[in-house]
């Protein structure tokens, strides 16, 4: 199985890493400018367009997000299965629309493979398959991975933010609905506004018929501010704290039910271990069984993958998989005990001066009117 | 006037007392800020159902 990487940044070469870990030995990393390999047995290349890709059975495209339609054109015309990163909500969009492309071509072409998208619907996605209905999807993601992430970050507090409202895809303006997530350690709670991602759009795609599908990303009040402006300062190498979060509510045998899982790595990390899931399935779709190609071509997502248990399972090998519970809090000694409202419900018997106190009060009272 | 000064001082007495029992018995203020998480083993997810918003 060949797979060429498009674009050396943080998730390229992460992605090169987690193939090779993998057990896929013709990886091939293209650059404009990179020269060497992440780890061995990557084999490295630049410039576009580039024979590695002509040659290749699934084409990974890890560059900047607005690029990613136009090569993804170029690469399906000969057949080539192609696993997207964009996580820009228009390249989303673009991408998603060249769906009869890729079914003419009989090519995959997976969507969002990356954090938010990739991560945080897939989780969405599969909470969503445990339940009988489904009224509400909820995401949220935390962190930024490599430098043109923390670009898309900033952008998309900036913009239109996307969210389906009473089944309909609307537009709300990007850094209002703040709301409070708790994601698991070590981010724990952050303050999640609107802005201008891509789940809403590709969560719609794989459930048409949920009335509310909202996403939302973290963001400090300076990143609301400058917003709108450029970016201040240059961003960092990379973020190394990440976190996506879902929720869906609906029903299960007619009880009102509400669901949450989490997933926690660095942002990076996560994408290349979303990349790489996909690059697995691809592969195992492609061998068959008896030799069969059984591949499902045109646009895909990790929302609309028809099987979110297996992906979950191969991204785990590098990411951390959380489900809320709200029954179970670790203590200081490191033991789980229940959680609660506060600490007077713990138990019964322990607050038993204020009934006392209020019945005396009560009575005392009486005797005054 | 004096009884309605009266009242009024029995009042904020009552409100003062009743703070003061609250504040001293009641519940030690802002629930747990951490916890609830359990963190999964990718082997204990369960098969999932069909698709349930899938349009006929």
């Amino acid at each position: 199985m060949r797979i060429a990487i498009f674009g050396a940044g943080l998730v390229g070469q992460r992605t090169a890493t987690a193939l090779v870990a993998r057990g896929f030995d013709n990886v091939a990393l293209i650059s404009q400018t990179r020269e060497t390999a992440p780890s061995d047995g990557v084999a490295m290349g630049q410039g576009w367009p580039h024979p590695a890709a002509q040659d290749a059975d699934i084409v990974v495209l890890a560059t900047e997000s607005a690029h990613q339609p136009a090569m993804a054109i170029q690469l399906m015309k000969s057949g080539t299965h192609v696993v997207t990163t964009a996580d820009n909500p228009d390249d989303v969009q673009r991408l998603w629309a060249l769906d009869d492309t890729a079914t003419e071509a009989g090519a995959a072409l997976v969507i969002g493979a990356a954090y938010s998208p990739g991560l945080s619907t897939l989780l969405a996605s599969y909470l969503v398959r445990t339940l009988d209905t489904v009224d509400t999807i909820s995401t949220a993601q935390f962190g930024t991975g490599g430098p043109a992430c923390a670009h898309e970050h900033h952008r998309a507090m900036g913009s239109t933010a996307h969210e389906v409202h009473e089944g309909v895809l609307r537009t709300s303006r990007g850094g209002s609905g703040r709301e409070l997530v708790w994601f698991p350690d070590p981010v724990a709670s952050a303050d999640c506004y609107r802005a201008g991602l891509a789940d809403p759009f590709l969560l719609h795609q794989a459930f048409p018929t949920v009335r509310r599908i909202e996403s939302r990303q973290a963001a400090t009040r300076r990143d609301r501010l400058t917003s709108r402006l450029p970016m201040l300062r240059p961003p960092h190498a990379e973020g190394l704290v990440g976190a996506v979060w879902a929720e869906v509510r609906g029903h299960v045998d007619g009880r009102a039910e509400h669901r949450a899982m989490a997933a926690t790595a660095p942002q990076a990390t996560g994408a290349a271990a979303m990349v790489a899931a996909f690059c697995c399935e691809l592969a195992g779709q492609v061998s068959g069984e008896e030799g069969q190609s059984q591949i499902r071509s045109g646009a895909q997502s990790a929302a609309s993958n028809e099987n979110p248990v297996s992906l979950l399972q191969l991204v785990s090998d590098d990411v951390r998989l959380w489900a809320y519970d709200g029954s179970q809090i670790v203590n200081a000694s490191g033991e789980t005990e229940p959680i609660h409202a506060a600490r007077k419900w713990r138990s019964p018997g322990e607050n038993v001066a204020i009934p006392l106190f209020s019945h005396c009060l009560i009575t005392r009272i009486g005797s005054f009117t | 006037m004096f009884t309605m000064f009266r009242r009024a001082v029995f009042g904020a007495a009552i409100a003062a007392v009743t703070a003061a029992i609250l504040r001293i018995f009641g519940g030690d203020g802002a629930p747990p800020q951490r916890g609830g998480w359990r963190e999964v083993d990718p082997s204990e997810l369960n098969p999932v159902k069909h698709n349930p918003t899938k349009q006929t």
